[in-house]
């Protein structure tokens, strides 16, 4: 396949910065699939998929590219094979994004999407974004359902950037939501109908991939918080009202940090 | 006995087995957009040919030694330096100490300093010198990593005690009032 950079709105820098950029996504469920076909038919560079679940019946009709005689299998290593085609390498990780390898894949990115539905693994995947500076683009989608009607359906996709607001300062992490299993699509069946929201989400965060690879959108600023209505079917970004620095991580205070024994006085 | 049976083809197995090798990527030093400007703005030429400055570094975690954090810099104060034939020279002895109480906070150091030229910078044959005799024996505290940074007007390059090529330095994005490259 040519690129023909004169009919791409990228523009050749930009064209080439997404052929040689690399991104990590955290999760290859409901939200993740999106963001893994969409990347893959993007042909970047190198496209580091971490999940260690297998694809489970009720999953079927929210992740994209999979069907039921795939039941079973792991969810990341399904995807990187399904949509090795497009011309994007894929690493699978059938492991949980921690350790050296989570380490060393975020810290060779140019950006990492979080598309978790744990509250905890968000808030493990900053820290370590945070550390190595570079950028998280996070999402997640909920809906209160009463067991008879909804009554709302909230998403959001914001950029955790050094400089930046963190997700607790954007009030997307909470100690109530940390405390919390999982985010909720819902009491009863596990299976749910979302895939359409989970595309609008996913195709926001898809788009500020773009635009932090290759800065597309010429001047314009990139929202560090787009939040989603499913009920005003309103997608629209945040303005902040934030402190001037993040108090939950300070730029200073990144890195691992040696505990040294203490100096006996002579 | 069938778990007996297993448990001795399981350490029988084990002898063959090799250990796998730990994954490496190359090293890389991550440095903030806001902080790099800071370091360039210590080290642009001025009233000193060749000012110097220190950035403090740390590993991004305990078993990932590939991926080195930029947390800090400082200018060289100006009973740092000492008068010589080459460009840059500097209080040997300072320098040392410095790095010996930035180790007590955790930190390893960089030397950093500028040439005057666009494109990518690479160390002068006393750069590498005093990489190999000044900063080299610092690395032998292996807790905190320890290495040089040369600037150039757009870009930049960097040594890591121990690795035997320059590393890759990444100027990482920054968030701007009201959203990101606003």
């Amino acid at each position: 396949v040519k690129d023909d950079s004169r009919v791409s709105f990228l523009g050749a820098s930009g064209l080439a910065r997404l052929r040689a950029s690399r991104v990590t996504v955290v999760g290859a469920g409901g939200t993740g699939s999106h963001v893994i076909q969409q990347l893959a038919h993007l042909r970047i560079g190198l496209l580091t998929v971490f999940d260690d679940d297998a694809l489970a019946e009720s999953n079927v009709n929210r992740v994209v590219g999979t069907d039921y005689g795939d039941v079973g299998r792991p969810k990341a290593r399904l995807l990187a094979r399904r949509f090795a085609r497009l011309g994007t390498p894929i690493v699978p990780m059938t492991r949980r994004a921690e350790g050296p390898e989570a380490w060393r894949a975020f810290a060779a990115s140019d950006v990492v999407v979080g598309a978790s539905d744990s509250f905890v693994t968000r808030d493990v995947i900053e820290r370590m974004c945070r550390t190595v500076g570079v950028p998280l683009v996070d999402m997640g989608l909920s809906i209160a359902f009463d067991g008879e009607r909804v009554n709302g359906i909230g998403g959001q996709v914001a950029i955790s950037i050094l400089g930046g607001p963190c997700l607790r300062c954007m009030r997307v992490i909470t100690e109530a939501r940390l405390a919390a299993p999982r985010e909720q699509y819902g009491q009863g069946s596990p299976e749910q109908q979302v895939i359409a929201m989970n595309a609008i989400l996913s195709g926001q965060a898809v788009l500020s991939v773009l635009a932090l690879i290759t800065r597309y959108t010429n001047g314009f600023p990139v929202p560090a918080l787009a939040q989603y209505d499913g009920l005003q079917h309103v997608l629209a970004p945040t303005p902040l009202r934030l402190p001037d620095v993040c108090p939950h991580y300070p730029e200073g205070d990144s890195g691992w940090r040696v505990v040294l024994p203490e100096r006996k006085a002579s | 006995m069938v778990s007996f049976l297993n448990a001795g083809w399981a350490w029988f197995t084990e002898q063959f087995r090799r250990p796998v090798p730990a994954l490496r990527s190359p090293v890389t030093v991550h440095i903030s957009d806001a902080l790099f400007g800071r370091v360039r703005s210590f080290v642009v030429p001025d009233a000193r040919p060749e000012p110097l400055a220190l950035v403090h570094v740390r590993y991004a975690a305990e078993d990932v030694r590939d991926a080195i954090v930029a947390v800090d810099a400082e200018p060289f104060p100006p009973d740092a330096y000492v008068e010589g034939p080459d460009g840059a020279n500097f209080d040997v002895r300072w320098f040392v100490q410095r790095a010996n109480d930035l180790v007590a906070r955790n930190a390893g150091v960089m030397l950093a300093h500028m040439h005057v030229h666009r494109g990518l910078p690479c160390f002068s044959g006393i750069d590498r010198r005093t990489n190999i005799s000044v900063i080299s024996p610092l690395a032998s505290c292996a807790t905190v990593p320890t290495g040089a940074l040369v600037l150039s007007l757009d870009h930049c390059a960097a040594f890591i005690a121990g690795e035997e090529r320059d590393v890759v330095v990444r100027v990482l994005p920054r968030y701007s009032e009201g959203g990101i490259f606003a």
